[in-house]
């Protein structure tokens, strides 16, 4: 077992899950072995129609996909997959490979293209480095909610302390009143959230600070009793 | 949507010329440089929005070109050219980042359909 290889199956609780879409039946089964003896999930679809089914059903890691099927053209599924389910790696196999049509397959997202005959040792590194990359693109995904989430925390943390000073800072209270956005300008808000504290979009406040109190609450008020005037 | 600026870096000065009339007839702006060394120091100095790379020069592999302007300069498009296409190396190329692969040789229609689509797609990212 390679050391990518090692990589996924130590990381991830559940083997990496393969589709292998090929119609040559000794082909199919040989990658099957293959990959099963490295530590992957591997189903067969031996049609397009048989692939795009098993993605409707299960989930997959990675598509290992021959271009010359006997209902759809490969290419066609490789495409729908990447649409419908961009985190799946893919990786093309065909014995009717052009430079050309390795381009155009890279340039819809494949992760690897390999003109057949190819030995195991091709296949096996082209689904570990494909994998590798599968699970660095989900970590870069949990890393950026987890970004967001911190500044949506940020954000809430900095309404709060805006609207607590409206109640302490009678300056402050005047300024937000008269100059609206400007006087915000010291605090960690995006636009949405001063307009909102400016406006006394108690809306807005409710969906993404959550409930206020009086003390808070008293520079919304006054504001919307100004702006019905 | 066009490219402004192109860099043709290619040691055969009758593609640089050829790459550069059809461009300039595009509206593009067009720079040729004959080695890897030239085509480098003019990418760096340079404000180039696609640089058309020819994977053979006489100094440098086409494809270390490749590396270092995608590390230094990743909002340039690089479109590949080469006259021994083989699938091995497009995929290598678009691997490293290349937006595109020209085999050469390529005619009017495809070499300013691959500049301009390397355009919005770069320009895409910037």
């Amino acid at each position: 077992m390679n050391t990518t290889q090692d990589l996924n199956v130590t990381e991830q609780s559940v083997p990496p899950h393969v589709l292998v879409m090929e119609d040559d039946f000794s082909v199919a089964k040989g990658l099957e072995m293959v990959l099963t003896e490295e530590g992957y999930a591997v189903d067969l679809a031996d049609t397009g129609e048989l692939a795009l089914k098993a993605f409707r059903e299960k989930r997959f890691d990675l598509l290992v996909a021959d271009l010359r099927l006997p209902d759809i053209d490969g290419m066609e599924i490789v495409r729908q997959v990447k649409e419908n389910k961009p985190e799946t790696e893919v990786i093309v196999i065909t014995g009717y490979g052009t430079p050309s049509l390795a381009v155009d397959a890279m340039k819809i997202g494949v992760h690897d293209f390999i003109p057949k005959p190819f030995t195991d040792d091709q296949i096996k590194t082209a689904v570990g480095e494909a994998l590798k990359e599968s699970v660095q693109k989900s970590t870069k995904a949990v890393l950026k909610k987890a970004e967001t989430e911190e500044e949506k925390l940020i954000q809430k943390r900095e309404v709060i302390q805006a609207l607590n000073r409206t109640a302490e800072d009678a300056d402050f209270w005047h300024d937000l009143m008269e100059n609206g956005s400007i006087a915000l300008n010291e605090y960690q808000l995006s636009n949405e959230a001063k307009a909102a504290i400016a406006s006394g979009d108690l809306k807005w406040i409710n969906e993404n600070v959550g409930e206020l109190t009086q003390k808070q609450l008293m520079f919304i008020y006054k504001r919307l009793e100004r702006e019905a005037w | 949507m066009k490219p402004e600026r192109v860099l043709v870096i290619d040691d055969e000065e009758v593609i640089c010329d050829a790459c550069q009339l059809i461009l300039s007839e595009q509206g593009c702006r067009v720079e040729q440089r004959l080695t890897g060394t030239a085509g480098l120091m003019a990418i760096e100095q340079g404000d180039f929005d696609v640089v058309l790379l020819d994977l053979k020069l006489p100094d440098i592999d086409g494809m270390e070109i490749l590396k270092i302007v995608k590390k230094e300069k990743p909002g340039v498009g690089v479109i590949v050219m080469t006259g021994f296409s083989r699938i091995a190396i497009a995929v290598e190329a678009m691997k490293l980042g290349a937006t595109d692969y020209l085999g050469k040789p390529f005619t009017d229609d495809e070499l300013i359909t691959a500049v301009k689509n390397a355009y919005v797609n770069t320009a895409d990212r910037k």
